[in-house]
């Protein structure tokens, strides 16, 4: 087996906060509506069924062959109520409403077959993008058959993560105990067979890093994997620092490991795979941890893609209130809200839900701060072994910045985030913020919730780079030809993000 | 809003009232102090850090402590009166400007009032606390916009005020602790004419002449370890600062026997409290990291330049004023180099 160190440089452990997932497992209940999110706010985008259809579970409800995208298929047997937009990841998209009737059937892919490694490349390609699997990690799967902006062919690495990283990770025993590692082996050696010159990477997180062996045993002798024990320290999962991380490749801020041939995914993604290919299963059902402490329960949850938030959240929430609970998909540090009425989509694999913390902390400044998570040495939780509390208040008012440094010392980019900030906030962008590395930014927000002056200063990072975009003061051809990317001519306009449902890496803008 | 308190509700509604409409500023800020902030994340990141300025200052008085205390033990009463009259003169400029620009009143000041209180002589007539308070903090911070947007020190801007504009006060007005005695010399002052050397331990536990908060050693290092282990204050500073002059005082030494040895010049005069309590104030400091050791090594030179040659015994005050001037420039040097070769 061979192991190594992977090294991030700045980042923050952020561990110990209350509500991490259990290891338990619990099927959720077929809920009676199933909402389908189909894409993004393209209005082009049309399902093949109509209100009043009938569809049956795993049948595909939508598929273009010319966009860079993964069919969609409807998760039960039932009948389509109606095609709308709804909110989902705070964007308006189009979603297929179907109405479930009992029958627990499930269409299979077609062309699956426990026998696979008798199955050519191209057949292997077709299964895994029939089944929508080809949709997950943080830029799709390349098949023949643009499901990413990339070819099979062209992929030089596949990184498989799970790094503990963000404040909650769904714990990876869920996915590999029982025939879990088998099914994980067994999708490693598929995707190695499709990707034929990749090579192949695990990359998990010193606490984690005991399941190396059991992998290591378990993987067809054929298949040569490297793997990475990596810190638990946030941004790991992200891809330019697994790329730095794992294999000392740059990755430029805007772009993702694909635009360098690296193919990111999940345990769970991988486990995908292997049940497309050999069980058929097309991709309808989902492992989503709850974290969070306004749940209960931090259970982990195996739901139909396209359950509601509160179908989930029945008899499962601490607080009463709607206005008082925010869900948050995957990250607390760069993920996208959902409310009640927000289906789980293909991309969630952590549902966490906090207070909106509106009330008052009594002097909270003077008190000695057990259970309160603080970069600075400032607060006793950072010698006790308390679970700290987590909430969305500010925890204080913002000010003119103090140059404290925190920003400077988390920042996994190693750029300096307060010097940067202030040529957005003064509108004073020009050569020279792009010189200090502006664009080196790879919006994991961890400056801002750092920040002593409570300054938004990943939204002005964001800002500042995208105002240089434009005023052209940096060309996206200097990034393709100093840094070699590959998968841009496909969707050039789409730059920054995998074009189906992309892992969040957006923030808010400037409050 | 909801889940307010009585109290908190009165002090909201007193801001908001019409004939109280010009102290709005001040009822925000009890508000803030008492209760917190009722506003939540807006987005993505949607936690943040429990660290805020009230907490970050606080911390910083919380390294002065030992220094105030020795302060008091050692000068009396009439030490606590001129701490309090520094944050009263300054305080009063605070407010009025928080009143006039309408924004809430700044931490910061909780900080200088005391820094500035504790590098002062300990007979110091209270009018010129007064007037050096209120000039530190008007010509120090407010013009050029409040905590985090001025270039000086504002402590120390109120001191080199009343040092250039009563020299004699200034002067005179040193006394060693418990003694009834005005003296006119500090250890470096005694060693400069006589070359008599103060012990070691009286400079650490204070039993010498100087500035009321400088003279407890003891009480200095421990609060500056405090602070730079609680990540308050920047180790990088105090460490190359400290250690400039400890070299060059060496190095001086060997050669000419005027110069002060290394470890006394380290616990006498101001040293010690400058470089721990006022050159790591990170809104005049350098924010690099190479410009920090650059800053420190700056300041320590100055220091030892004009204890050893110049004709002022004290030249901490001196080198990290001059040093604040400096550090934008060191910055942008430090940028520009690490930085040269990079495109995007």
């Amino acid at each position: 087996m061979k192991l190594l160190n992977g090294k991030i440089s700045g980042g923050y452990e952020l561990k110990q906060f209350k509500g991490q997932p259990s290891q338990e497992l619990i099927v959720q209940v077929l809920p009676e509506h199933l909402y389908i999110p189909l894409s993004k706010t393209d209005t082009k985008i049309k399902p093949f069924v109509r209100t009043g259809d009938k569809v049956s579970a795993g049948q595909i409800i939508w598929q273009d062959d010319d966009s860079v995208s993964s069919p969609i298929h409807s998760s039960v047997n039932g009948i389509v109520e109606s095609v709308k937009k709804m909110d989902y990841l705070e964007q308006q998209v189009s979603v297929v409403k179907i109405t479930s009737t009992d029958s627990t059937e499930l269409e299979k892919v077609p062309g699956f077959t426990n026998d696979w490694r008798k199955l050519g490349g191209k057949d292997l390609e077709k299964i895994i993008y029939l089944s929508g699997t080809s949709s997950l990690g943080s830029s799709g799967i390349p098949t023949g058959f643009k499901s990413s902006v990339i070819e099979p062919e062209d992929v030089q690495h596949i990184i498989i993560h799970s790094t503990d990283s963000e404040v909650f990770n769904p714990d990876v025993s869920v996915f590999l105990k029982d025939d879990g590692v088998k099914k994980f082996t067994e999708g490693l050696s598929i995707l190695a067979k499709i990707m034929g010159k990749a090579s192949i990477h695990i990359a998990m997180s010193t606490n984690t890093s005991t399941w190396f062996q059991v992998i290591d045993n378990a993987v067809s002798d054929n298949l040569s994997i490297s793997f990475h024990k990596t810190k638990a320290k946030y941004p790991q999962s992200h891809d330019s620092v697994l790329a730095k991380t794992v294999l000392n490749i740059d990755i430029p801020a805007n772009y993702k490991g694909i635009n360098k041939g690296i193919v990111i995914l999940g345990i769970q993604d991988v486990c995908h795979v292997y049940e497309a290919v050999v069980e058929g299963k097309p991709l309808t059902e989902k492992i989503v941890a709850l974290a969070g402490p306004v749940f209960n329960d931090n259970i982990h949850l195996s739901l139909k893609v396209g359950t509601l938030i509160s179908d989930i959240s029945t008899g499962r929430l601490l607080l009463e209130d709607k206005e008082d609970i925010r869900f948050i998909n995957n990250s607390v540090l760069t993920g996208k809200k959902s409310n009640f009425e927000s289906p789980i989509g293909r991309n969630t694999e952590v549902l966490i839900a906090l207070e909106e913390k509106r009330g008052q902390d009594l002097m909270f400044f003077a008190k000695p701060g057990f259970k309160k998570d603080s970069f600075s040495n400032t607060f006793l939780a950072k010698i006790l072994p308390f679970k700290k509390t987590i909430n969305t208040n500010l925890n204080g008012e913002q000010r003119a910045c103090l140059s404290c440094g925190f920003c400077q010392n988390v920042c996994p980019a190693g750029i300096l985030p307060n010097v940067l900030f202030p040529y957005v906030e003064r509108d004073r962008l020009d050569e020279t913020a792009v010189q200090y590395g502006i664009f080196k930014c790879i919006d994991c927000n961890l400056c801002t919730y750092v920040c002593t002056a409570k300054i938004p200063i990943a939204a002005y990072l964001k800002e500042g780079k995208k105002k240089l975009l434009e005023d052209a003061y940096v060309k996206e051809d200097d990034f393709i030809n100093s840094y070699n990317l590959i998968g841009l001519k496909a969707g050039r306009q789409q730059v920054g993000c995998s074009p189906m449902q992309p892992k969040e890496q957006t923030n808010e803008a400037a409050e | 809003m909801k889940q307010q308190s009585k109290v908190q509700k009165l002090i909201h509604q007193m801001g908001e009232k019409k004939s109280l409409h010009k102290f709005k500023s001040i009822f925000e800020t009890m508000e803030g102090i008492i209760f917190g902030t009722s506003i939540v994340t807006h987005g993505a990141p949607h936690i943040k850090d429990h660290i805020e300025i009230k907490r970050y200052m606080s911390f910083a008085i919380i390294g002065l402590l030992p220094a105030t205390a020795a302060a008091v033990y050692f000068y009396g009463l009439y030490a606590l009166a001129i701490i309090m009259t520094s944050y009263i003169a300054g305080g009063i400029v605070e407010v009025s400007f928080a009143i006039v620009r309408e924004r809430e009143i700044e931490e910061g000041f909780l900080v200088t009032g005391l820094i500035f209180a504790l590098v002062l002589p300990p007979t110091l007539p209270l009018w010129a606390v007064a007037i050096g308070s209120i000039f530190g903090t008007f010509f120090g911070k407010e013009i050029f916009g409040g905590t985090g947007r001025n270039i000086f020190n504002p402590a120390l801007v109120g001191r080199l005020f009343i040092t250039i504009a009563f020299p004699q006060l200034m002067s005179a007005s040193w006394k060693e602790p418990f003694a009834d005695v005005i003296t006119s010399a500090t250890p470096l002052g005694v060693f400069q004419i006589s070359g008599e050397m103060t012990p070691y331990w009286d400079l650490l536990r204070g039993l010498h002449a100087g500035s009321m908060g400088e003279v407890f050693s003891l009480g200095i290092i421990v609060g500056g370890i405090f602070l730079m282990l609680s990540k308050v204050s920047n180790w990088r500073i105090p460490v190359s600062y400290l250690g400039t002059v400890l070299v060059f005082s060496f190095i001086g030494n060997m050669i000419s026997p005027a110069i002060a040895p290394p470890v006394f010049s380290i616990l006498s005069g101001g040293l010690l409290f400058g470089a721990m309590f006022m050159a790591t104030d990170p809104v005049t400091g350098p924010t690099t990291k190479i410009g920090k050791y650059i800053y420190g090594f700056g300041c320590g030179l100055l220091t030892f330049l004009i204890r050893s040659f110049a004709g002022y015994t004290e030249g901490v005050m001196f080198s990290i004023i001059f040093m604040n001037g400096l550090n934008p420039l060191i910055d942008h040097m430090v940028l520009k180099t690490i930085y040269r070769n990079n495109k995007i």
